[in-house]
């Protein structure tokens, strides 16, 4: 018998990892260290430099009112990518407990949990963080609560599945007959369990964060002026599209690199947990790879 | 760690099935009976296995050879198979008269109400009555001894000259059990077909088989007339394996075990694979790939003990 | 006879039928038994014919529809997860897949050391105690490090004993607890069950469908078919002196121990009725070779004393 080369028998660093990896450490980094590695203000305006094409001063050229766009682009990377963690850290704060007690508990709790979910995905996303926006006010931290509460539901159905399928394992059983409390064995002995698979779906949250923040932003209902994020900037300069193309073409390129490069990271840890191994590689497994333990 | 270099799941076995008997496997869990079974069919994706040697039906057909369609044309008229799990086997999305009435639209050239008639004739034969009600019903509507019997009819229905019988009765209670066995071996003495029966139960061997075959690592290491193998088994395993199931009458005693565990199928095997469990081991069996020896016309085992002072009566 | 650990009192569990209001699966129905400090009682019987409901029922990790259960002389029926939380660590269970039986997650060790503590034992005491458990169970103590998926199936059941005997427990309930394993792992289960018992005299329930095995290991069987006890008695008298046609033809069924074995199969035909719809009369009737109309069919039979504490309930039996 030949070793299967399409299932991965646990390499967890393959080329598109390795690359996708890169890609994440070099947008997240320079981000982080937009101080260090910018150079000008962002929102610094030039008034003698505006539209310029790019050049050794201005990497990617300049905006309509003169600003940086290189340094424009590293500074709103952070917020985009900050809102885009907090969309997310929302929907999982709120929507991890609830498919935890919805789907351990069931019965009327789940059916209203569950009800309420429905409500909210049956309106498109978008639209629903709008009237969001709308009512209370237009600023970031509503476009985030906003998005936050409308990824809540696809997370709680998501742990909610998951929960079902565990709770019915023998372990379960078993924590049951030792006399365990429900607290523990839903946040002890069962959610453990389910970790994997959320981490999963959580990178591609991530993702579709950045998008959809773009899109707020976008359509003025997120970042406000003079901050910007990724998605803003591409507002900012359609105008110019067909004059100076890179102004609106960058910040666009890199909202799609860092969704592409998540999605092929997120796959290569599917790949790696789902087949031959659902735990998580910890540590021991790595070291033991790595050779450094007696094991 | 990744699983590396090759696994031997069955090493060079040499199994002959005559015509119109019923041989029966038996092993542990991973022994590789079941990869032997399903290695008949070639039943594995070959592009994760390779086949080494060759398995001949009639004696001259190859079917490591065969190409795709022969391999399809064989399975199901030469050689067919039922499995562990009946209500898993069948088609949840068809009526159970319609699965069995494909066998015959697949491997012969009868008409279709010439088919329907054997169909119903054959779900009679089974015991799944009355025939013409039953032949409409859904899978899920059956319970799992009736589903067994409904896939016995379906590999039956071809008159194949194989039956390959992979834990027919494990998933069932012994009431259903041995309605299934007793069905078993009335259909094979119909037909005369020969029965491959692989289990883990050696009540299930003794109660329908001629030959067994014991496996253990991927090796046949003892094989020879069922009546042979349970009185005078030549093998230490066999032995171990025999006085290791509880008996009636021996309430509250000790059951012999076998210390340790089966060595994994990726080690590399030097010597004998039972040795490290063996009670009766000697320094050879640790170096040296035990010899096959005879102990009688049909009896063979694989180990270095003479036939002579390892025969003792068990059981 | 001194007071029983376990008695169990017309115990009945239904489950309703989902869509169908007033309409009840019922799992066990009206099951009586004891069970005597240090014996092993055997539960037999067809899939679905209510053994783990009956388990579930004694463990308390389902609620009782009717009937009342002791422990240790205490009326457990009607108490909440809160009071059971006191006799949790004198009951324990194993379960029948080992391999599903501790979170996959945690290292054995983990799984151990939770429950000790969780019975209230300090840091010290429950090392001591897993380290004991661990050499008795006959495994090396790296196993604690280990993960359940490292390890084989026997190992994982001998860890499951330990488990349970971790709480120091009187009782122990093994549901299909050797069904799962290869027959050699099969005997050093019930060998070390038997051999533990007279270590630490445990009460055992032991759910099995294996005939021979229950007869192995039990002191006393108890025969159910859809739900109901249908024959109960010393587990030499019960299965050298079967009185009740379904126990017969249980045993009737049980394949030959070698070829030459003269075993009078007398096949029962058809398959267990629904739970849902359960025959008038004795539940045995439609598949009874010894039935008589008009008196099976209607009249529910009452378990008949035999002899010493052999009952059955079947109406040919004469009392």
């Amino acid at each position: 018998m030949k070793k299967d080369k399409t299932v991965n028998y646990g390499k967890f660093f393959t080329a598109p990892v390795i690359i996708s990896l890169a890609v994440l450490i070099i947008i997240i980094g320079s981000v982080i260290f937009a101080d260090l590695i910018a150079p000008y203000d962002p929102n610094a305006l030039d008034m003698k430099n505006m539209l310029k094409d790019p050049s050794s001063l201005h990497w990617l050229g300049t905006d309509k009112v003169g600003r940086d766009i290189f340094s424009r682009l590293l500074f709103g990377g952070r917020t985009s990518l900050l809102s885009a963690l907090g969309v997310v850290g929302i929907s999982v704060i709120i929507g991890v407990p609830v498919g935890l007690l919805s789907g351990y508990y069931g019965g009327k709790l789940d059916t209203l949990l569950m009800r309420i979910c429905d409500i909210i995905v049956s309106f498109p996303a978008l639209l629903l963080a709008f009237v969001f926006v709308a009512a209370f006010g237009r600023s970031l931290t509503n476009a985030i609560l906003a998005l936050g509460i409308v990824y809540i539901p696809m997370l709680a159905k998501l742990t909610r599945s998951l929960m079902l399928i565990e709770k019915n394992k023998t372990y379960v059983e078993a924590a049951h007959s030792i006399g365990y409390s429900n607290r523990r064995i839903i946040f002890l002995e069962i959610f453990p369990n389910c970790i994997s698979t959320i981490l999963v779906q959580l990178t591609l949250d991530i993702g579709y964060a950045v998008l959809d923040m773009a899109a707020m932003s976008f359509l003025g209902l997120g970042v406000q002026p003079p901050t910007s994020d990724w998605g803003f900037m591409l507002e900012e300069n359609r105008a110019f599209l067909t004059t100076h193309p890179l102004t609106a073409i960058v910040p666009g390129l890199v909202i799609i690199l860092i969704v592409v490069a998540l999605n092929i990271f997120t796959d290569g840890v599917q790949a790696y947990l789902d087949p031959s191994q659902r735990a998580l590689p910890s540590v021991t497994k790595f070291k033991r790879k790595l050779g450094i333990t007696r094991d | 760690m990744s699983i590396s270099g090759l696994v031997y799941a069955v090493r060079d076995i040499t199994l002959d099935i005559r015509k119109g008997e019923i041989l029966g496997i038996v092993g542990e869990s991973g022994c590789g009976k079941s990869m032997t079974a399903k290695s008949i069919l070639r039943l594995h994706d070959e592009k994760k296995m390779e086949y080494g040697g060759s398995i001949l039906l009639d004696g001259e057909k190859d079917i490591l050879k065969m190409s795709k369609k022969e391999l399809r044309e064989m399975r199901g008229r030469d050689i067919s198979m039922i499995f562990q799990d009946p209500i898993t086997t069948l088609n949840p999305l068809k009526t159970i008269g319609k699965q069995i009435l494909e066998m015959y639209q697949l491997h012969t050239d009868i008409s279709g109400e010439e088919a329907q008639a054997k169909v119903l004739e054959l779900l009679d034969l089974v015991g799944i009555v009355p025939a013409q009600d039953r032949f409409r019903q859904y899978p899920f509507e059956l319970s799992g001894g009736q589903l067994q019997r409904v896939c016995i009819a379906m590999a039956l229905a071809c008159r194949p000259k194989l039956l390959i019988a992979d834990e027919p009765t494990t998933a069932l209670d012994v009431t259903m059990q041995a309605q299934v066995l007793d069905l078993l071996k009335r259909l094979q003495r119909k037909y005369n077909s020969s029965v491959l029966l692989i289990t883990h139960n050696f009540g299930v061997v003794a109660e329908i088989c001629d030959r067994i075959a014991v496996m253990y690592a991927g090796q046949i290491v003892e094989s020879g007339d069922v009546r042979e193998i349970f009185y005078h088994p030549c093998h230490p395993y066999t032995k171990d394996l025999i006085a290791s199931i509880p008996k009636t009458g021996q309430h509250g005693t000790q059951l012999t075990t076998i210390p340790g565990m089966p060595p994994r199928l990726n080690q590399d095997i030097v010597g004998c694979p039972y040795a490290p469990r063996c009670t009766k081991v000697c320094d050879r069996c640790r170096t040296e790939a035990p010899p096959l020896k005879n102990a009688g016309e049909t009896h063979e085992y694989l180990c270095f003990l003479e036939p002579d002072n390892s025969r003792e009566v068990s059981a | 006879m001194s007071e029983p650990l376990i008695k169990v009192d017309h115990l009945k569990k239904y489950f309703p039928v989902a869509k169908t209001k007033g309409k009840f699966v019922k799992a066990v129905d009206d099951v009586t038994f004891e069970v005597q400090r240090g014996e092993i009682i055997g539960i037999v019987g067809e899939s679905g014919c209510g053994k783990s409901t009956m388990g579930r029922c004694l463990m308390k990790l389902i609620d009782i529809t009717d009937g009342s259960l002791y422990f240790d002389g205490q009326d457990i029926t009607h108490f909440t997860k809160k009071e059971m939380d006191a006799i949790r660590s004198k009951m324990q269970m194993i379960f029948q897949n080992p391999f599903s039986s501790f979170n996959p997650r945690h290292t054995i060790g983990k799984s151990l050391m939770d429950v000790a503590r969780h019975y209230g034992q300090t840091k010290e005491e429950a090392e001591k105690k897993i380290h004991e458990l661990v050499e008795e169970i006959g495994l090396d103590q790296v196993v604690l490090r280990r993960r359940p998926s490292e390890l084989s199936g026997g190992q994982l059941q001998r860890l499951a004993i330990a488990r349970a005997l971790v709480a120091g427990p009187e009782f122990i309930l093994a549901d299909e607890a050797v069904s799962a394993l290869d027959v050699s792992v099969q005997a050093q289960i019930l060998n070390m069950l038997i051999d533990l018992r007279d270590k630490y005299n445990l009460t055992m329930v032991f759910i099995s469908h294996e005939l021979t095995v229950v007869e192995h290991i039990s002191d006393h069987v108890i025969v159910m078919y859809l739900g109901a006890v249908v024959e109960k008695g010393t587990s030499e008298e019960l299965f050298y002196n079967p009185m009740h046609p379904y126990t017969r033809a249980l045993l009737a069924a049980k394949p030959k121990e070698t070829p030459d074995d003269e075993v009078n199969h007398e096949l029962l035909t058809g398959d267990i009725p629904s739970a849902m719809s359960i025959p008038e009369g004795c539940r045995f009737c439609t598949r009874c070779p010894q039935c008589i109309p008009g008196k099976c069919d209607t009249e529910v039979p009452e378990l008949r004393h035999i002899s010493g504490d052999h009952y059955a309930a079947c109406h040919l039996i004469k009392t």
